[in-house]
């Protein structure tokens, strides 16, 4: 029984420990240089609402309807760095200046497609979470 | 430009006898930072070799607009999906790393510098000297 205890406190403990972050993206490119097709998105100077991304520090992010399990810790230089290689090659930082939060994603697939955004980001806010 | 890369090549070949070296030019370009992008294919207008990364499989890689500086980091080769690709990492310091990815068996290469609030990536071909 102790034991039990003992394992949820410490279920718990991490659970707390876990953050949430919901970004907005400002601006994307997409490089791919098999096909030669290159796409700049700058939604902040067209005034336009980029994609969500959903960043759960115990789990990893989600784009669209998709979760990347991904390992997420806080650095001395980062609030946030995310870091996988399932796919390809991901890196997602998040920092803060004067108190907001920003953050710059790339990812790399087959020496040949990268995918780089960047834009701001709020902690805490479990309601979009329920998206 | 040319020949001063194939110089920094064949110097950097002289010193290792087992080091592989590579010289990489990039064809595409895209980069973002806060609240800007920018991408671009190289036409030879561009003067692409400008952006040439050269690799020394022992010694790592040498900035793209620094041929003089000295090579920093490490290379390793992996296999992912049944592809073998060849990894450098360097960290220049705190904020600012980079990533380059050559697949070996086309020589197909992507590259990825970060700072703490940018990041470019670059692609192309690389040739091995």
């Amino acid at each position: 029984m102790k034991k039990s205890l003992l394992l949820a406190a410490l279920l718990l403990s991490s659970a707390a420990q876990a953050e949430t972050y919901v970004c907005r993206e400002e601006v994307l490119v997409n490089l791919n240089a098999e096909d030669g097709q290159l796409t700049v998105s700058d939604y902040k100077s067209r005034n336009e609402l980029g994609g969500i991304l959903i960043i759960d520090t115990s789990r990893g992010y989600k784009i669209g309807d998709s979760w990347f399990e991904s390992e997420c810790k806080n650095t001395a230089e980062t609030v946030v760095t995310c870091e996988d290689s399932t796919l390809g090659r991901t890196k997602l930082t998040v920092t803060e200046e004067d108190g907001r939060l920003s953050f710059l994603m790339v990812n790399t697939l087959l020496e040949r497609i990268a995918v780089l955004s960047s834009g701001y980001c709020f902690k805490d806010i479990p309601n979009l979470l329920r998206i | 430009m040319k020949k001063t890369l194939l110089l920094a090549a064949a110097l950097a070949c002289s010193g290792v006898a087992q080091a592989e070296i590579y010289l990489c030019i990039p064809s595409h370009y895209g980069s973002v930072s806060s609240g800007s992008a920018s991408a671009k294919e190289y036409d030879k207008y561009d003067d692409p070799d400008r952006y040439a990364i050269l690799v020394d499989t022992e010694k790592g890689t040498k900035d793209p607009e620094d041929l003089a500086a000295e090579f920093k980091g490490g290379c390793e080769t992996v296999s992912f999906k049944g592809r073998s690709i060849l990894t450098c990492e360097r960290s220049i310091d705190r904020f600012t790393s980079s990533l380059l990815t050559i697949n070996l068996d086309d020589y197909k290469f992507m590259y990825t510098a970060r700072l703490l609030e940018y990041i470019s990536s670059s692609a192309g071909t690389c040739t091995k000297t």
